[in-house]
């Protein structure tokens, strides 16, 4: 069994524990897809010297494999609990697993 | 002349909080702090801090006396604002929040008499990525000057004695100083 199988297995299990329905909509044309995602929006404070604004910052853990276009070169929407997300910055783990960093879009 | 019990950067502060105080779009949010944390339904507020005030040089060496200091003082005038990259109307946002603090704050240069004068010095912003949208900080900076009598030593309480005052006199101003009378006069005991 590869590193890599190994991973999936483990991210399939997750996803299937911990996951959440995600509307992924593709920056390219390409028909949206339901996809299944790991969500978080932990708390984040953004700053300015000593000026603070109290956020959350959402993230969404995804297979590669899973998704209809690559968010790397695309600029896919996403559909959470309702809300939909610009994407900014995926971080692709070399194996398979993408995790996206979400903007509200209003 | 008995010492003030505020200072007056004190009140020149609390000048500009009143001048902002419902004239923008923060409403009341309006604090005297350099130390402020907002939340999402406290956006756009207003912090209001003095980072730094200079003696005017010049003002050290006039012949005046009581010596009078001339200080310059900034002010800054910092908020933020929640976007996302498909509002590209952010910069307007800003601009607008801008031009309500201009118009309160450039009401009255002398903000009731606080300050000599006052002007604006800057416009700075800057976008931090670590929340759920983008936060668009801005910081609009004044300059504010005011005049004060430089304060008397703690351990010169009083002015000494006067004891003898020198004179010079010269008729209308039109005598050549050789010709010009002196004479120094005892007052003392």
């Amino acid at each position: 069994v590869t590193w890599a199988t190994l991973l999936e297995t483990a991210d399939r299990a997750a996803l299937a524990q911990w996951g959440t329905p995600v509307v992924y909509t593709p920056g390219n044309g390409s028909p949206a897809a339901t996809v299944t995602g790991i969500f978080s929006n932990a708390s984040q404070i953004a700053s300015s010297d000593g000026l603070q604004v109290i956020g959350t910052q959402p993230r969404v853990f995804l297979r590669l494999e899973d998704l209809p276009s690559d968010p790397s070169s695309d600029e896919p929407t996403v559909t959470i609990n309702g809300t939909t997300y610009t994407v900014d910055n995926p971080q692709v783990d070399g194996e398979g697993g993408v995790s996206l960093t979400l903007y509200r879009v209003s | 002349m008995p010492a003030p019990t505020t200072h007056q950067s004190t009140l020149i502060l609390e000048a500009v909080k009143a001048a902002l105080l419902n004239k923008t779009d923060a409403g009341t949010r309006v604090a005297l702090s350099p130390l402020v944390t907002f939340r999402d339904n406290q956006i756009p507020s207003i912090a209001i801090w003095d980072p730094s005030e200079d003696v005017v040089e010049a003002s050290w060496e006039g012949s005046r006396s009581p010596r009078k200091l001339q200080h310059e003082m900034v002010v800054q005038i910092q908020t933020a604002f929640k976007f996302n990259q498909a509002m590209t109307e952010i910069s307007a946002t800003a601009n607008n929040f801008k031009r309500q603090i201009e118009a309160a704050m450039h009401a009255d240069y002398t903000f009731g008499g606080v300050c000599t004068d006052s002007m604006k010095r800057s416009t700075t912003k800057q976008v931090d990525r670590d929340s759920d949208q983008f936060v668009l900080f801005m910081t609009v900076e004044y300059a504010f000057r005011y005049l004060v009598d430089a304060p008397e030593a703690a351990d010169a309480q009083a002015t000494d004695s006067l004891t003898t005052v020198d004179t010079r006199f010269s008729l209308n101003n039109a005598q050549a100083p050789a010709d010009q009378l002196q004479a120094q006069r005892g007052l003392g005991t």
